[in-house]
């Protein structure tokens, strides 16, 4: 074989491999939960990258696992870590394998912000394989930031005015008392 | 059923009632649902299908669809069975909401008696009977009174729902938010949201109380405060 054959051969064989990532990672694209329930169609069947706080558990099912994450205003600051109050929750299902969520340590609740994830997955607009579940197919995750704990100290002004609705309370009970005698 | 009858299950108007709109709802949001083309599978289709329609009519809420999907994949004929779900809502006596199944049971005998009456001889006397926890006919004032309530509930879902027409909103979205606003069913279709104008959102809340009172409460304290204000 000449040299520039096995030269061209060997370069083919070096670039096949990134070729094949750099394809693969140039089909990913982007994804927000609204966008992907905004235009399910259009993304239906597309390789996503989606990047939000995993909250509440892991599902574990044999190998696999359920994860939600959610992408929306509070999901890399709480209110109590002085994020703006902008919507309700919004984030997806992701359904990956066990191993892969096994990576997330802090699942976000009202006393945690979960960890900060970012999933690579197949977008399916109504799963056949899963009851018809708008989700994202998972095949890799990665944690971006670990979770912390939120602190939320019991605010004074609350303390007061739970006392001064519990005094309304007996006053309306004791009223209401006197009323029902005196008839 | 409380006290062993059974039989009240399949006599009972009001059983009857739900029992049909539910199937002829179903079917006909089945047909709807599989001309999107969204469930392949029609496992799939009747189980996302029937409890999302089973929700809306029993006006529990629950969904497992996002709010969004009911426009961006149910579509408008969807939609449409829903809104009729929510609109004719469960039973009386019960925490649902919307017109009743006893109002809409009560509302088709008198409709199928006036069409008897009217190819009847004129000399033949017609009585309608219904079951409702025992044998009773169907006289004037309770149709009188079904006919008020099932008509100001309807204005209701017309009133609320050009409210959100007027607020900017598509009218499918806006009819389908009233009406579950209206009958207190707890769907939506993504259309009520924190950036939603005030005064939608205030009408919202009205028509929610007087669907709840269902009207007459509500019209009784008015007519009460009224007295009050002119000492009488």
């Amino acid at each position: 074989m000449k040299l520039h054959v096995r030269l061209a051969l060997v370069c083919l064989v070096v670039a096949l491999p990134v070729i094949g990532t750099g394809t693969a990672f140039g089909d990913t694209r982007t994804a927000s939960s609204t966008e992907l329930v905004e235009h399910p169609a259009e993304w239906d069947g597309a390789t996503v990258t989606f990047e939000g706080e995993a909250i509440g558990e892991a599902m574990v099912r044999g190998g696999d696992a359920w994860i939600h994450v959610n992408d929306d205003a509070y999901a890399r600051d709480s209110i109590e870590a002085g994020a703006e109050l902008a919507g309700y929750n919004s984030g997806m299902p992701v359904h990956l394998p066990a191993e892969e969520a096994d990576k997330i340590e802090e699942f976000g609740s009202h006393t945690v912000q979960g960890d900060l994830v970012r999933v690579v997955g197949v977008f399916r607009a109504a799963s056949p394989e899963h009851g018809g579940e708008m989700l994202i197919e998972g095949s890799s995750l990665e944690v971006v930031r670990d979770g912390s704990p939120i602190a939320d100290p019991l605010k004074p002004w609350k303390v007061w005015l739970a006392a001064l609705l519990a005094a309304a309370c007996a006053g309306v009970f004791y009223a209401l008392r006197r009323l029902t005698h005196s008839a | 059923m409380w006290h062993g009858w059974r039989g009240e299950l399949v006599r009972n108007i009001e059983t009857r009632s739900f029992a049909l709109t539910l199937a002829v709802l179903s079917v006909a949001a089945a047909w709807a649902l599989a001309d999107t083309g969204i469930y392949g599978d029609w496992v799939v289709l009747f189980r996302k299908g029937f409890y999302q329609l089973v929700s809306a009519h029993t006006t529990t809420g629950f969904g497992t669809i996002y709010s969004r999907a009911f426009v961006t994949q149910w579509g408008p004929g969807a939609m449409l069975i829903t809104m009729a779900a929510m609109a004719i809502g469960a039973s009386s006596c019960s925490t649902a909401g919307g017109i009743k199944g006893l109002r809409v049971g009560l509302i088709t005998k008198s409709f199928l008696g006036e069409v008897r009456r009217t190819i009847s001889p004129e000399s033949s006397r017609i009585t309608v009977r219904y079951h409702h926890i025992r044998d009773q006919v169907l006289g004037e004032p309770v149709t009188r009174s079904v006919l008020t309530i099932a008509v100001i509930f309807i204005t209701m879902y017309a009133v609320v729902a050009a409210a959100g027409v007027f607020a900017g909103y598509p009218v499918e979205q806006a009819v389908f938010e009233g009406i579950s606003a209206a009958s207190n069913s707890g769907l939506s279709c993504g259309l009520l949201t924190p950036s939603t104008p005030d005064l939608l959102k205030g009408v919202y809340v009205l028509a929610m109380w007087l669907g709840r009172m269902e009207f007459i409460a509500v019209l009784a304290l008015a007519g009460w405060a009224w007295a009050v204000v002119r000492g009488r």
